[in-house]
């Protein structure tokens, strides 16, 4: 079953307060919060979020795929993950 | 350009949107652009050039933002490129624009895309082949830095967006990125990513944009005065490091020179965001960095993106199905080594030469395995520790505080090789660490200390609970325009206000002395030495990591000195090794220099001495000799024709010799003055003297010279320098007894002059733009003058008074003396001899007199 985009970002919000932010304010991170404009993924993060969102979702990403237009947001993510889930039938 | 971005952009401004608020935004962004102009120009940073791009941005940004958007990226092409042709002239911006068009049309033609890649390829061999000048290029020479800047990275940055799709493209948007307006002032241009370029177009409240450019631009300027004042009173070349200190200073202080790059940056994006561009930063608080990772993420932060997108990613996609640590690991070593081999890379496009220097391979090299091993820790998943009691903040903050200085220490440590000539020369630094005293240990204390509190404060977020998300809630605030506004209007007022003169009337002499020479962009003492030795000494190799000394370089015509020096320059065989050849003239640069039959520049004069004239011999340098102004214009010459004018029979007799120090000084002075029945000597001695001596020296003992006298083979001898040493490293070695030897030669001078009945008269003469804050080292001279035993020091620091450098200086490339400097000079030398003829009338000096209150009037 497909998961909503909101269920995304709550999956992927949950992952990143427990791996790179732990001890915040689960508020403090919205949907908007830019994430590696604002320093909260760099490379070395980035890559093990792409990981992340691969093993769950079962999707894969391209080396060009790691940009700001794809991963800057948790809103951005969600809809790269429904994009690519979408592409995959 | 998104569609929201654009939406963003048009709904500020559309005509129904010019609110009053709007427009008194508007002006405010035109008022503070203008302001920065002001104080660019006031403050002298940057270019010329870049200051006539800055004032066009100041014209041209009210019609810029009234344009509707879609004519907004047109229009700064167009003025991108009018720049170009207004800086660079017709024929050079015609074969620099024609080039650029070339390579983007490459990437746009309707083939293949490999087929588009293997022909920018071939295009971009051929230009290596002209690059190399194994051909000769119809077009100019000049055009190759800038053409280098514009596409040497960006074309592989857009390149890769073009074959993955990554990101819009169309006409004016190739142009714009290419052709952006500040890189023609710019060989070293922050490598802007295409699709950052695109996306951040517009994407924001243009005000925002503005602004943020506008506080850049700001923080550009402040950067680089604090470079320029790093550069003229902190860094200690490798051959004056005395001590642990001196080791500290000069890390630390070679380190902080790259506030030049990381200023310009700001300046560079700054102004792009007056057009639009809301392009992110590109250095981050790098000397708080508290790994090695963190300084690579800090420090040029386009590079490191650029690195990622185009290495790092790549590879480690490919890489990963080893594991993800060593895909990792191993992306970075690679990612390393090409960032090596891009900057040999860049070196070839913007020098026409590769670089491969042995310290620049080890840095690369132990910075690459230092940040490996920084990113196989952190790849490892382990929890970042959440403080939970007031102890265990403290902890993490004294954590915080160790790693930043131990980052730090590390990184200036290598930075200090990186930047030395050659690895035999930084070894040499290095044995100045055996030396330790109380100022080392309290320099080191207080540099540690403000950066250990800087560290904790900045990184807040990292031990204190919620100090991240106050920051990040901050940072999503609504934009306070008028707050940044005001502080933008204060700052560049008060940095304005500190250039005006009228302003510096008020202030203490020191302060206006340091801010005289920050807002002269010349040379410091240590450079200017470089470049006035260079005079015959054919070809310098210009430091890589010196912009101040390369600009003042590249400025000078190719060959600058070399026909003179092959007229007017006779090399000897003992060890005053040259001197002005006899009865020679030639006409260089517009001035004529003469020798008489003796190798003086001077007209001719019997050895002996006539009748009721008192002669007076001066002895110095180029600056003495007249280096730069015609026969008639040496300040010997006029003061000997105004003396003469007055009825007073007087002959000054000019034995100056370009290039000269104290021990050839001493050395002239027994073999060739003494035979001339001189009642005086005149030894005119400058600031950078110790370093003239070291650098004859060591030229002396590099050409494998007998050293014929016996107190420097001694030296030499007690420096432990042997025929095969590294240059670099006799250098730093002799440096040790640079003191020793210069008061040798002065009492050398001085006992000539007693021996042989002369009264002898030692000047300290001032270098043209340049003050210091201290005047240790023109006291030192003072002290080893008197100590010689001369019958007047005199110190004519104040000869220069009220004159501005560019008044004074033979040509912008040439700090030299010209007629004007001489002028002044003359009038200075004619006051000593009158008033040394008063004080002889009146009865003799006594040695070591000072007699500079009287002569400085």
């Amino acid at each position: 079953m497909s998961e909503s985009t909101q269920d995304i970002q709550a999956t992927v919000k949950e992952y990143l307060l427990e791996a790179f932010l732990p001890g915040e304010d689960p508020d403090s991170l919205a949907e908007d919060t830019p994430l590696i404009s604002g320093g909260i993924l760099d490379s070395i993060s980035t890559v093990k979020l792409v990981t992340f969102l691969e093993e769950k979702y079962g999707v894969e990403f391209q080396a060009h795929e790691i940009s700001s237009d794809n991963l800057e947001t948790l809103a951005d993510i969600a809809n790269t993950i429904q994009t690519k889930r979408a592409a995959k039938g | 350009m998104s569609a929201a971005s654009i939406s963003k952009a048009e709904a500020a401004q559309s005509s129904g949107n010019w609110t009053k608020e709007n427009l008194l935004k508007f002006g405010a962004v035109a008022l503070q652009v203008v302001l920065v102009y002001v104080m660019f120009k006031a403050v002298r940073l940057e270019s010329e050039a870049f200051r006539q791009i800055l004032l066009t941005t100041a014209v041209v940004f009210p019609i810029h933002h009234l344009l509707p958007l879609r004519f907004r990226l047109p229009f700064f092409v167009l003025v991108s490129l009018g720049t170009i042709v207004s800086i660079m002239g017709v024929v050079s911006s015609a074969w620099l624009i024609g080039m650029g068009l070339i390579l983007i049309g490459l990437c746009h033609v309707p083939l293949p895309i490999n087929v588009r890649l293997g022909s920018m390829l071939l295009v971009v061999a051929i230009l290596a082949v002209f690059r190399a000048d194994w051909i000769t290029a119809p077009w100019p020479s000049t055009i190759w830095p800038i053409l280098g800047a514009m596409f040497m990275f960006r074309m592989i940055g857009y390149l890769y967006d073009l074959v993955h799709k990554s990101a819009p493209f169309s006409f004016w948007r190739s142009l714009a990125y290419f052709f952006m307006i500040p890189n023609i002032c710019y060989p070293l241009f922050p490598v802007v990513d295409y699709q950052t370029y695109c996306r951040t177009y517009y994407n924001e409240d243009p005000y925002k944009i503005y602004q943020t450019g506008v506080k850049w631009l700001i923080r550009g300027a402040i950067q680089l005065v604090i470079y320029r004042f790093i550069y003229k009173f902190m860094i200690v070349g490798p051959a004056e490091i005395e001590g642990a200190s001196g080791f500290f200073q000069h890390m630390v202080a070679t380190f902080l020179l790259y506030l030049q790059v990381s200023g310009m940056f700001h300046t560079i994006i700054g102004l792009l965001h007056l057009f639009g561009f809301n392009l992110p930063e590109t250095n981050h608080h790098y000397v708080l960095a508290s790994s090695f990772t963190d300084f690579w993420r800090r420090i040029n932060i386009y590079w490191k993106d650029f690195m990622m997108k185009v290495f790092f990613y790549p590879l480690f996609f490919r890489l990963r199905k080893l594991g993800a640590t060593q895909g990792m690991i191993l992306a970075t070593l690679i990612a390393f080594f090409a960032t090596w081999l891009l900057h040999a890379y860049q070196w070839y496009w913007l020098r026409g030469a590769f670089l491969f220097t042995v310290p620049d391979i080890i840095f690369w090299l132990v910075l690459g395995v230092l940040v490996t091993v920084s990113v196989w820790n952190e790849s490892r998943s382990k929890k970042k520790i959440v403080p939970k009691t007031t102890a265990e903040s403290a902890k993490l903050a004294a954590i915080l505080a160790g790693k930043t200085v131990a980052t730090f220490m590390t990184i200036t440590f290598l930075w200090s090789l990186w930047t030395a000539d050659s690895v035999a020369e930084w070894q040499a630094t290095l044995l100045q660490l055996r030396r330790w005293d109380g100022e080392a240990v309290m320099k080191i204390v207080l540099v540690l200390g403000v950066l250990s509190a800087a560290a904790i404060v900045v990184g807040r977020d990292q031990w204190m609970v919620g100090a991240a998300a106050k920051q990040r809630a901050a940072k999503m605030k609504p934009f306070n325009f008028w707050q940044g506004a005001g502080t933008n209007v204060a700052t560049s007022i008060f940095m304005t206000a500190m250039a005006v003169s009228q302003v510096q009337s008020y202030m203490n002499p020191t302060l206006v002395a340091v801010l005289d020479a920050i807002e002269h962009p010349s040379l410091n003492a240590r450079d200017a030495a470089v470049l006035q030795r260079g005079y015959y000494e054919g070809l310098i190799q210009v430091d890589r990591f010196n912009a101040e000394l390369q600009a003042m370089y590249n400025k000078r015509p190719k060959g600058y000195f070399v026909e003179w020096s092959a007229a007017m320059i006779a090399k000897r065989d003992d060890f005053l090794g040259v001197e002005l050849t006899p009865s020679a003239t030639i006409t260089y640069e517009g001035a004529k220099y003469t020798t008489n039959e003796w190798g003086m520049r001077d007209k001719s004069y019997p050895k002996e001495k006539p009748a009721g004239v008192r002669r007076v011999g001066l002895i110095g340098s180029s600056h003495i000799m007249g280096w730069g102004v015609s026969d008639d214009q040496v300040c010997e010459v006029l003061a000997e024709d105004r003396l003469n004018a007055e009825g007073l029979h007087y002959e000054l007799l000019n034995f100056a010799v370009a290039g000269y120090n104290s021990i050839q000084m001493a050395l002239r002075l027994e073999q060739k003055m003494l035979d001339f029945q001189l009642d005086d000597v005149y030894l005119f001695c400058h600031r950078t003297e110790k370093q003239w001596i070291i650098t004859y020296l060591v030229e002396q003992v590099m050409s494998g010279k007998e050293i014929t006298e016996p107190f420097i083979r001694e030296i030499v001898e007690k420096a432990g320098i042997t025929p095969d040493m590294n240059e670099a490293v006799v250098k730093i070695r002799l440096s040790a007894y640079g003191t020793e030897l210069l008061k040798w030669s002065l009492k050398r001078s001085a006992d000539a002059c007693r021996a042989n009945g002369m009264r002898s008269v030692w000047i300290f003469t001032p270098d043209i733009g340049r003050v210091s804050t201290s005047t240790r080292d023109i006291d030192e001279l003072k002290e080893c003058a008197k100590e010689a035993g001369y019958d007047q020091v005199l110190d004519i620091s104040d000869v220069f008074k009220g004159h501005t450098e560019k008044e004074l200086m033979v040509s912008e490339y040439d700090d030299h003396s010209n007629a004007l400097a001489h002028s002044l000079l003359a009038d200075r030398i004619y006051q000593i001899v009158k008033s040394n003829g008063a004080t002889i009338a009146g009865g003799a000096a006594a040695p070591g007199e000072t007699a500079a209150a009287t002569i400085a009037q």
